[in-house]
């Protein structure tokens, strides 16, 4: 066990350290809270149920809905650069610095007044983001009328061909002339290979010699893809404990790099990995577990773990993430009620963890006036720029107890659901947190 | 015939371009094109959506006897028996069985209740050969709860009976694939927009036609019309210049919830607060509770179910069956019955019997509508509509559609064969023969040439990629939606979130449309299928929609506004 408090301290159970902050929540959010108070010099735990959402997420990293930025930069025709205003501005910032404290080479963050990555996405577009991880092909850094080549792959998720002709029809591709060719490759060394998830194919990259392997394989695709070739783009396959484009890319002399996917991705691997990493270094203590309950005890708070374990805390950052993530539990009162309904009629949706804060559900999804559970007949996805209810529930910050308990990330209401607003809302709550 | 008055309607095969319109893609529509076309007449049919768009696409998925009309229509009960008899021959592939449990709850009268059931399905029973259905079982309460250990509440007894399941979107497509094949044309996603009739006798002449998504136009020259919208009869009778209520009907929507998986090991009947019969039936690889039936007064083209439609069916069966409240809704659909028109009776108390009517007592001779009817008793309904055209066209082909297999239903197919002969998943090779049948096997030679087809697009299902293509390019699919339609795409808990991006660019490929085209077909299709599932929405099925979201907007972007999402334009 790492010794974390400046006093010294060896046991966050135990003794009464320095002041402690406790993090509920190991996202985007979280980490970013923790290594804030860590830089302010508390006593820091995180309590880690498990990467929820953050770990679903592509390596695509936002500030706001990207293509809300893209139609916004297109009726205005304006060019589309990491900006330097009060939003933008801010959360690029506050990127590039968990970025750093996550270790150099895992993720490219714009600079303010650069030019966005892009990245191509698996579904077959291409899109910005503000900062990218560090496996995924920056289309934005190749040159004007560069030919990308998309080698076959006899994987279910990856048809090249498909992709070629979608991805050359892409805006972005022929705003700066970039051309896509699909070429025969041999890059699956076993037959399971056919079939294992893209994050099983990334760990067997992870490997020094496989690495070198698929080298050798993907020299022999730019022999037959002829001259002129400026990039590979491959699928979400190099590495999970780093990212292993840029290694890739040196031992053959061109950029690689993935397309992003959301769903069961390898970059939320990655981020992971980054996570516990970073952990270890800087001193902030992570504790397999799930909160249960936080409890008021005077000027400092109980937070009680499923294990049956309690940890004291001057500062609790609830860092749960939203409904995808798990913070927030859709539980309808009908919901296993029996033959005769529900007994009580509440609002439906509640924190994962016990604490005092109401959740706000906007819309017709709140309890409303309805005995028999809310109506999400309408309001429940996003249509035209207007967010879905879905997205949008979560506490209301202005019920926290102040001084003692802070919110970041998805768990906020009405918040963009973005890694930016995660890990600005984290470090502003990590500090503040610290700071009591 | 007499000077002066009008001429009287010939019907003389050869005599235009086609000698039958059928409008309507419905179970109805492409039983006639099969049947008609069977019989030598010239058929075109036009559907303004998808094959199995209405009621057909959206039933209970049974052919089942109807014991609920035997009592009142003693004739329905028998002829839909007769004719599950029928298409069960026909298309084998397609028949599961369902065997129903019957409960009767404890009450003052529950005692000369059950007898009386007994009695009514022992009368059902003198049916059940016809299809070869088991005859029931009076069972003890134990027996019902050992049968069906979900089942609560204080039970007198009950019975056992016998029925069976169907897709019905499948045997529309291999309805139409039949007539298709045997030189009808079969035109989707196009809309008659008026029927053009003789100023002298009536008679129609031609129907002007519009393809919903190119907005091409043409006209064609026929000697008979066949109106078989089922729910829109009264709109495509107006298109004749009728009045709409000579093909009026009493549009009632029915709803059902699909649950993940098989929840029962049987069908059980259910009752709902009002007492009307309600039931939750193992249906494919999920349970299904239905129904409603309700005077539908909206837009047809976009029938859904509502959250207090859902709620009211799940309290019905929660009554009986308390688990279904914890258990995972995936979907929910909604389709409008073209009843026959009665005003005054309630909903279920009206006939399903279905009738044609001919037109030239109305001034227009050789327009016919057909409305009423049933699932079950679609390819008896055919008949009688094809035997009309063959009296007026004075032909004189024989009946035959009871006994020529539907494609696929010629051969029976080992699906573990198959499966390993493709070195497919078991799993995927029994759904493919489930849908297909013998027809499978023209799925399995295009694995052959191209072994990259035999990838799993849809996993929930599962639905591989050659599948999806012989979906466009031999069922006359042209979107997600209709693929989904015939293969039960995306209609898995992750919502389409993993194939719908895969499976527009198939058909965009198929189609040689534009590659963009399959972006905003997937967007469309993921924001319509979340609408039918948001309405019953489970803990587990929240968070899988929140996670949707974020997928959706980290890799496609969020969906457009409401109104841009109509607009279903292609290019030409």
């Amino acid at each position: 066990m790492s010794a974390v408090a400046p006093s010294g301290t060896s046991d966050p159970r135990g003794r009464r350290p320095g002041h402690r902050v406790v993090v509920i929540g190991a996202g985007w959010a979280g980490a970013a809270a923790a290594f804030a108070a860590r830089e302010a010099h508390a006593d820091v735990v995180v309590i880690d149920g498990g990467v929820g959402a953050s770990s679903l997420g592509s390596g695509a990293l936002d500030d706001v809905p990207w293509d809300d930025r893209e139609r916004a930069a297109r009726t205005l025709g304006a060019t589309l650069i990491a900006r330097p205003d009060p939003v933008s501005g801010g959360i690029a910032t506050d990127l590039a610095w968990i970025a750093g404290v996550l270790g150099p080479a895992r993720y490219a963050v714009a600079d303010v007044g650069a030019a966005l990555p892009i990245v191509a996405t698996t579904a077959g577009r291409l899109r910005t983001a503000l900062a990218i991880d560090a496996a995924l092909l920056d289309f934005s850094a190749l040159p004007s009328g560069a030919r990308v080549v998309v080698p076959r792959v006899d994987r279910a998720g990856w048809d090249a061909d498909s992709l070629v002709r979608i991805l050359s029809v892409d805006p972005h591709a022929m705003a700066r002339s970039i051309t896509f060719a699909a070429c025969d490759a041999d890059v699956l060394r076993y037959d399971d290979e056919r079939r294992i998830p893209d994050a099983d194919m990334a760990t067997r990259h992870d490997e020094d010699a496989r690495l070198g392997w698929l080298a050798t394989q993907l020299r022999e695709v730019l022999l037959r893809a002829g001259d002129g070739v400026a990039a590979i783009l491959l699928g979400p396959w190099l590495g999970v404990a780093s990212p292993r484009a840029a290694t890739l890319g040196a031992a053959i002399g061109i950029v690689m790099g993935e397309a992003a996917v959301a769903m069961s991705s390898t970059a939320g691997l990655r981020f992971e990995g980054a996570l516990s990493a970073a952990a270890r270094r800087t001193g902030v203590r992570m504790v397999r577990d799930r909160a249960s309950k936080v409890e008021a005890r005077g000027a400092r708070s109980i937070v009680h773990c499923k294990s049956g374990e309690t940890i004291e805390a001057d500062g609790v950052v609830l860092a749960l993430g939203g409904l995808a993530g798990g913070g927030v539990v859709f539980d309808p009162p009908e919901h296993g009620a029996g033959a005769e309904g529900a007994d009580a009629i509440r609002t439906p949706f509640r924190l994962s963890v016990e604490c005092g804060v109401r959740v706000e559900a906007r819309g017709d999804v709140g309890v409303g006036s309805s005995a028999f559970g809310p109506a999400f007949d309408e309001a429940a996805w996003p249509a035209g720029g207007v967010a879905g209810s879905l997205e949008l529930v979560g506490l209301r910050t202005g019920d926290l107890r102040d001084g003692a308990l802070y919110a970041a990330g998805d768990v906020v209401a009405g918040r963009a659901r973005t890694v930016g607003e995660a890990v600005a809302g984290g470090r502003r709550a990590g500090t503040a947190a610290a700071s009591v | 015939m007499s000077l002066g008055g009008s001429p009287p309607p010939t019907f003389h095969r050869g005599d235009a371009d086609v000698d039958v319109v059928v409008i309507g893609g419905g179970v109805n529509g492409v039983g006639v094109a099969r049947d008609a076309s069977m019989r030598g007449f010239r058929v075109a049919l036009f559907e303004r959506n998808d094959l199995a768009f209405g009621a057909s696409g959206n039933s209970s998925g049974m052919i089942h006897g109807g014991p609920r009309y035997l009592s009142a229509d003693p004739g329905v009960t028998e002829s839909s028996c007769r004719d599950s008899g029928h298409i069960q021959r026909i298309a084998p592939h397609l028949l599961f069985r369902i065997p129903f449990l019957y409960p009767v709850e404890k009450s003052a009268r529950s005692k000369v209740m059950l007898t009386l059931i007994d009695a009514f399905f022992q009368a059902y029973d003198e049916f059940q050969p016809l299809k070869r259905g088991k005859p029931h079982a009076r069972l003890s309460p134990d027996e019902m709860r050992a049968l069906e250990p979900g089942i609560r509440g204080d039970l007198q007894g009950g019975v056992s009976f016998d029925e069976w399941g169907i897709d019905g979107a499948r045997l529309c497509v291999a309805n139409a694939v039949d007539a298709v094949e045997r030189g009808a044309k079969v035109f989707v996603g196009t809309t008659v927009e008026a029927i053009e009739r003789r100023e002298d006798n009536g008679q129609p002449v031609a129907v002007r036609w519009r393809d919903l998504r190119n907005g091409r136009t043409g006209r064609i020259t026929t000697s008979a019309v066949v109106n078989a919208t089922g729910a829109w009869s009264p709109i495509t009778a107006s298109l004749s210049g009728l009045p709409a209520k000579r093909a009026r009907v009493r549009g009632g929507k029915g709803i059902h919830i699909a649950y993940d998986r098989r929840l029962t090991n049987y069908a059980i009947a259910a009752k709902t607060i009002d007492g009307r019969e309600i039931f939750i039936e193992p249906w494919q690889n999920m349970s299904v509770i239905g129904t409603t039936d309700d005077d539908y007064y909206g837009d047809l083209d976009d029938v859904r179910a509502t959250s207090e439609e859902v709620r009211y069916l799940i309290q019905g069966i929660a009554r009986i069956f308390p688990a279904i409240q914890e258990a995972r809704p995936m979907t929910t659909w909604a389709g409008v019955r073209p009843t026959l028109y009665e005003y005054g009776p309630l909903e279920d108390k009206l006939s399903r019997e279905h009738e044609v009517i001919d037109h030239a007592a109305h001034g227009a001779p050789g327009l016919f509508s057909m409305v009423g009817g049933k699932l079950a008793s679609y390819r008896l309904f055919s008949e009688e509509m094809t035997d009309l055209l063959c009296t007026k066209f004075g032909v004189g082909a024989p009946r035959g559609t009871h006994l020529s297999p539907l494609p696929g239903g010629d051969e029976e197919i080992d699906p573990f064969a198959l499966g390993e002969s493709l070195e497919i998943d078991a799993v995927a090779a029994r759904r493919l023969v489930y849908r297909h049948g013998s027809r499978s096997l023209h799925i399995a030679e295009r694995i052959r040439r191209n072994p990259r087809e035999r990838h799993v697009v849809c996993a929930c299902e599962p639905v591989l990629e050659a599948e999806v293509r012989h979906a466009v390019k031999e069922e006359l699919a042209r979107s997600i939606d209709d693929v989904s339609r015939r293969t039960r795409l995306g209609l898995g808990a992750c919502g389409g979130m993993r194939c719908a991006v895969r499976c527009g660019q198939i058909v965009a490929e198929e189609r040689g449309l534009p590659p963009r085209y399959a972006h905003e077909q997937a967007v469309r299709f993921i924001v319509k299928r979340a609408q039918t599932r948001v309405v019953a929405l489970s803990p587990e099925q929240a968070r899988q929609e929140a996670l949707a979201i974020a997928t959706l907007r980290s890799e496609l972007g969020a969906p457009p506004p409401a109104s841009l999402d109509q607009a279903e334009s292609e290019p030409r």
